[in-house]
Order: structure tokens, then sequence, then C-alpha cells
């Protein structure tokens, strides 16, 4: 079976039928608010259950136990605060009121609000992202914020419908989808790169030990020279063809914005996919780490401090790609020299595909790199 | 307090609806009461999260039916 959601129970917090034909009805004459990518990316999560047991942005009193102890108040482990920025100077909204939440215009959500409050980023940024330093994206984001928050419970009207709909599976929906592929054990896979040969190495050699394969890519907001989104995507596609086991692996999307909160963020991204039903999660060197914020394997340490979070860790090493093994290694298990070592570099890749070239064999496969390179334009500019 | 009970702080505005209750009913011994009301909520509790989660055929049906359109069911 799956594994159960977090918290115990799957969060739904869309509405449909006549209960959403009238909710839409009383938003149009609500104060509103519009709301940024991060925050639609964070309300359409907490709708569908990806962040059970959420049920709405936080409120002072998890927010607090959150940036502190890394927990709700009620104990269950959360490590990333989900917030809802407010201008208090341009909005005329007490607690108890009622706010539609806009994006892009179009109002996607009622906040029932509950508490507005105050809060210390110094505090924030030191505990989440561990560097106060506005060179990192995630702190130089919080500072862009102003100085108060609104907690409250959410109902979803509307969502925000893009090109990769198709790709994109509620927990709900991979909840039976895994039930009916009859896998009992799945492990989770979140990326937002384009798949070479060292991923390849660390799915299929967690995939030896359970039954099925959850390929999550992250889409939303990238940075310049980034693969695009459709790239990635179509280059899994390539690979699951050629190189995976049919029944064995389910590609789909999640839509969230990266905070590049390393240890904190790899348990946030093990939370989502135990909400999708996995059993497992995949923590490689760095994860959601960012420049040198975080020790290379910090986001694997981290996951002793909450023995109870639901989902069990595989952590992986730095990999490469060993000439006298005649595969993809690392250092625990090849006894070579170093000269025989290829680093599999996304640096090394990209400038490769970038001068319209195939990346080497022992980076990526030939039927990925064609893949890529049939793009006109790969990367985000 | 004996070494195998703890205290646990509650809202007073909890401990009174509750005392207001066994007052209601006749009860004496408060804390007894109290124990048995966490009783029965940690059965019932649990007893839900054991039944894990559950769709209805319906719900179940219209979901395959979106997994086979997507190509991730045969």
């Amino acid at each position: 079976m799956p594994s159960k959601p977090h918290g115990g129970k799957l969060i739904n917090r869309v509405l449909t039928g006549k209960r959403r034909e009238y909710t839409i009805r009383e938003a149009g004459e609500l104060e509103s608010i519009d709301i940024d990518e991060q925050e639609y990316r964070d309300l359409e999560n907490i709708a569908y259950g990806i962040y059970s047991p959420l049920t709405g942005f936080m409120n002072r009193e998890d927010f607090e136990n959150v940036i502190s102890n890394m927990r709700l108040v009620s104990d269950i482990p959360w490590t990333i605060p989900i917030t809802l920025d407010i201008d208090v100077n341009t909005l005329a909204i007490r607690e108890g009121d009622d706010l539609a939440l806009k994006y892009k215009g179009k109002i996607v959500a009622i906040l029932h609000v509950e508490e507005i409050y105050k809060y210390d980023k110094k505090k924030y940024a030191k505990n989440v992202f561990k560097t106060d330093d506005l060179n990192h994206p995630g702190v130089k984001k919080l500072y862009n914020y102003h100085n108060y928050l609104v907690g409250g419970d959410i109902e979803l009207v509307n969502r925000v419908i893009d090109e990769y709909d198709k790709y994109f599976l509620t927990p709900k929906e991979t909840r039976i989808l895994f039930i009916e592929k009859g896998w009992k054990t799945i492990v989770g896979f979140q990326t937002r790169n384009a798949p070479h040969l060292g991923h390849e190495y660390v799915q299929k050699t967690a995939l030896t030990f359970v039954d099925g394969l959850f390929i999550n890519p992250v889409i939303g907001r990238k940075k310049k020279g980034d693969f695009r989104d459709e790239v990635i995507l179509a280059a899994y596609n390539t690979l699951i063809k050629n190189y995976y086991p049919r029944n064995s692996v389910v590609l789909s999307i999640v839509r969230y914005e990266m905070r590049y909160a390393g240890p904190r963020e790899a348990i946030h991204h093990a939370i989502m996919r135990k909400n999708f039903g996995c059993t497992h999660f995949i923590i490689g060197r760095d994860h959601a780490g960012v420049g040198n914020y975080y020790g290379p394997y910090e986001a694997q340490e981290i996951f002793f401090e909450f023995p109870d979070l639901g989902i069990t860790p595989l952590f992986f090493r730095e990999f490469f790609y060993c000439r006298k093994c005649g595969g993809v290694s690392n250092d625990k298990i090849c006894p070579h020299e170093k000269s025989e070592r290829v680093y599999i570099s996304g640096t090394k890749i990209r400038e490769s595909i970038k001068k319209g070239l195939k990346p080497p064999i022992e980076m990526m496969r030939p039927e990925v790199a064609d893949t890529i390179l049939s793009f006109e334009k790969p990367f985000i500019e | 307090m004996a070494s195998n009970e703890i205290s646990v702080p509650i809202p007073k505005s909890l401990y009174n609806r509750i005392l207001k209750v066994s007052e209601e009913l006749g009860i004496n011994d408060i804390n007894e009461f109290i124990a048995d009301l966490i009783r029965d909520s940690l059965n019932r509790v649990e007893g839900e999260l054991s039944k894990g989660v559950k769709y209805s055929e319906e719900e179940i049906e219209e979901i395959r039916n979106r997994l086979k359109s997507l190509g991730y069911l045969e």
C-alpha cells in the first residue's frame, strides 16, 4: 500500500459544484490580493493535499513552531514555513474576514483570515536557510516580502491550467495509480534537470529494492541557463522509453518553487512525496542546496532528527563514471584511482549542448542527448 | 502525582466544559472522566487511521478513466 498521508489524512480543499459557483460569486464582493507564483503553487499544493496536513497558510503558532522546532504545533514534522505575505498598509481586512486570492488577475481561492501577524525575518532566514546572506536566493526573496503574514484555511475555486497539465497527477490519483499497478513500495525522485547517467544509476539502484519509481520533476520558475521544463519532460520520456522497464516507472510533475533551503527543504520534499504515496525518497549529495551554504551531506543527516517522518530516505553519495568499472560508481564501492573517474557534471553537459554537441557517453545517453538537441532553445534565456 | 502519571496542560475553557458535563452526569472523579474521554477519542482516531485513505467506487472509476486517458494506465 502507498504510505499514509502525512498527519494521517489527505487534505482536499478544492471546491466543486454549487459551492464553488456560490463562492466565486461571493468572492467578487470581497477584498482581494494578488499572490505571486510561489504563493500560488503553495496554494494549489495545500488544496490538493500535497502539503497534507496543512489546510491553509500558517498561523503564527505553527509558523513559530516550524521556524524554531521544525514541527507543527501538533508535533507533526514540518520544516518549511508555508506563508502568505500581506501588505497591511493597503488592505482593510481583519481577522475573521474572508479574502479573495488572485493569481494573474483571476480569483483562484478564498482565504478565511484567522490571523495577521508580524514576523522576524532574520530569525526566519537564520533558522530556515542557515544564513541571512542576501546572496542566497531564498533569503533575497524573503527580504523582498512585507513584514506581515496572513494565516488561515483556504478553498481553491479556480486553477491555472498550463501546457503541462497532462503530466500533473494529484496525490489522490497517484495513490490509486500505485494501487492499480500493484506497487506496495514506491521510491520518489525529485529533479530539476534533464536526466544524465548519474540520475539513472541512482534511480535504478533504488528501484532494485522497491516496486515502483515515481519520477517527480519540479515544474516552475527556474534560473537562466537551466533546462526548460518541456526539455526535461521530453528527455525523461526518451530515457524511460529506451532504458526502463515499462511498468516500473511513473513520470508526473509537481508545481513548486524551490526555496534552496538545503536540509530543511529535503525533509519538505520527502513529505510532499509521502503525500503522493511514496514509501521511500532519494536524497543525493547537496539536495536542494545552492552555493556553499550547506555541507554536501547535511540534507541526509537531518533525516536522523525525524524518526517519525513516515517515509524512508535512501541516501546516495556523489557518483562518477569509472572507466575501469565500466559504469557509474561512487567512492564507497569503486577501488580504482581517481584518474579513471569521469565526474558527471551538469555544467559540462550544458556546455556541450550549447555548442550543439552530444555530451560524452559516460555522462548522458545518446538518445537523451538527441532529444535535447532537437529543441531549438533547450535552456531558459 | 503517582510515578506512572503525567500532567498535561489543557486550555482552562476546555477543562471548564468537561467539568460542567461531568457535574451534569453526576461524575465525582474528574481525572478518571478525562482519561475515559481521551481513551474514547483515541480509539476513534486510531480506527480512522487504520482505514487509510478510502475512496468511493465512482471516485476510483473517474480517476481510473483520467489515468487511462493520460496513458498512465492501459
